[in-house]
């Protein structure tokens, strides 16, 4: 592990952080899906909000999920010092004490949860409580270092924010809102995996048992197929249950099977490069399948 | 960045002065989401007035 990282001896005394440190903290690429899918959770269920409470709403969702990353932070600041993808963050380049960050993430947890409860209404906050709870108890604390399927289980905790900003306009969750959520979580396990294939060095040596430095390369290309298929069938359901119209039917249908074709040749060739060209094309499938849904009904289609 | 260790009695004004300016950039940013947020509440304070607490989903 990380005997001699720098996050072991930095303390509050000698870490003096700058805004961008507590920015960096909230994962901010991470949170701007986050608040892309959570937005569209809200535009997309059946009962209107009032813009300003739309946007609270919207605002809350992203502090939170940037309360999640801060305490995920705090809690992997030992594995982060030994990855290289994640040797730079705040508290592993020694620019933060782990008591900022923790104090930082538990402020902005509790902030957003008791607006959200305030200004919008308590179901979505409780939402909200739960994935932040779920992301650092579940998927961080226990499921991480311990599973290598602690992504699948873990994924849901990404998988939450369109069902809060649906539960922010209805009040409750209902059936779309279950779908957005199980199109996320099913496209989670093989957008990691793809990233794990070819980080699969950094993972093996912080001792993370992500599913290729466990089974091995095959049986996670193997695995990557199979939750491809899957999300490709979620990405089509909400045509299935109101939620979009036929024509958004199509565009997903179109953009899962791209989603297969990359997985299917990754299944074949083994290679790093495919297995990258599979972990973007992922990031903007998801982006592409939410914008599809907001279009279609921007345009009436449903 | 990591701030500088100081060698010499120059090197600790340094380091000094970057601190602070650390800190009174913080600290500016600490009093704009304060603002921020006493305008979200205003807001939605507002908004809740006039639109009726089952208007607002609770």
């Amino acid at each position: 592990m990380a005997e001699s990282a720098p996050v072991l001896t930095a303390t509050s005394r000698d870490a003096e952080p700058g805004v961008r440190d507590f920015v960096a903290l909230l994962k901010p690429r991470v949170m701007s899906l986050v608040v892309f899918t959570g937005a569209a959770g809200l535009v997309l269920a059946p009962a209107p909000l009032h813009p300003v409470l739309a946007v609270v709403a919207v605002l809350c969702i992203a502090v939170g999920a940037g309360a999640s990353g801060a305490i995920n932070m705090w809690y992997d600041a030992d594995i982060d010092a030994v990855m290289s993808r994640t040797a730079g963050r705040p508290i592993p380049a020694g620019r933060m004490s782990r008591d900022a960050a923790l104090a930082f993430g538990c402020i902005l947890a509790f902030g957003s949860i008791g607006l959200l409860g305030v200004a919008v209404n308590w179901a979505a906050a409780g939402l909200l409580a739960l994935t932040i709870a779920f992301y650092v108890g579940v998927y961080t604390m226990w499921l991480k270092r311990r599973t290598s399927q602690n992504i699948v289980i873990g994924g849901a905790a990404g998988a939450f924010p369109p069902m809060i900003g649906w539960a922010a306009a209805t009040g409750d969750v209902s059936l779309g809102g279950v779908v957005l959520f199980l199109m996320i979580f099913f496209w989670t396990p093989a957008h990691f995996w793809a990233l794990a294939l070819y980080r699969a060095g950094d993972y093996a040596r912080a001792g993370v048992p992500m599913l290729p430095v466990v089974a091995g390369r095959a049986e996670t290309r193997k695995q990557i197929l199979i939750y491809a298929v899957v999300t490709a069938a979620a990405g089509v359901a909400p045509a299935f249950v109101g939620v979009a119209g036929p024509a958004y039917a199509i565009f997903a249908g179109v953009l899962g099977a791209g989603f297969v074709g990359l997985a299917v040749q990754l299944f074949r060739s083994d290679s790093d490069r495919d297995a990258k060209r599979l972990f973007g094309f992922s990031i903007l499938y998801l982006f592409l399948l939410f914008a599809g849904l907001l279009g279609d009904r921007a345009l009436g289609l449903a | 960045m990591p701030l500088p260790t100081p060698k010499s009695r120059g090197d600790i004004g340094a380091r000094n002065t970057e601190l602070h300016r650390r800190k009174r950039i913080r600290n500016l940013a600490i009093l704009a989401a304060l603002v921020a947020l006493m305008a979200v509440f205003y807001l939605v304070t507002v908004v809740r007035i006039q639109t009726g607490l089952d208007a607002a989903g609770s």
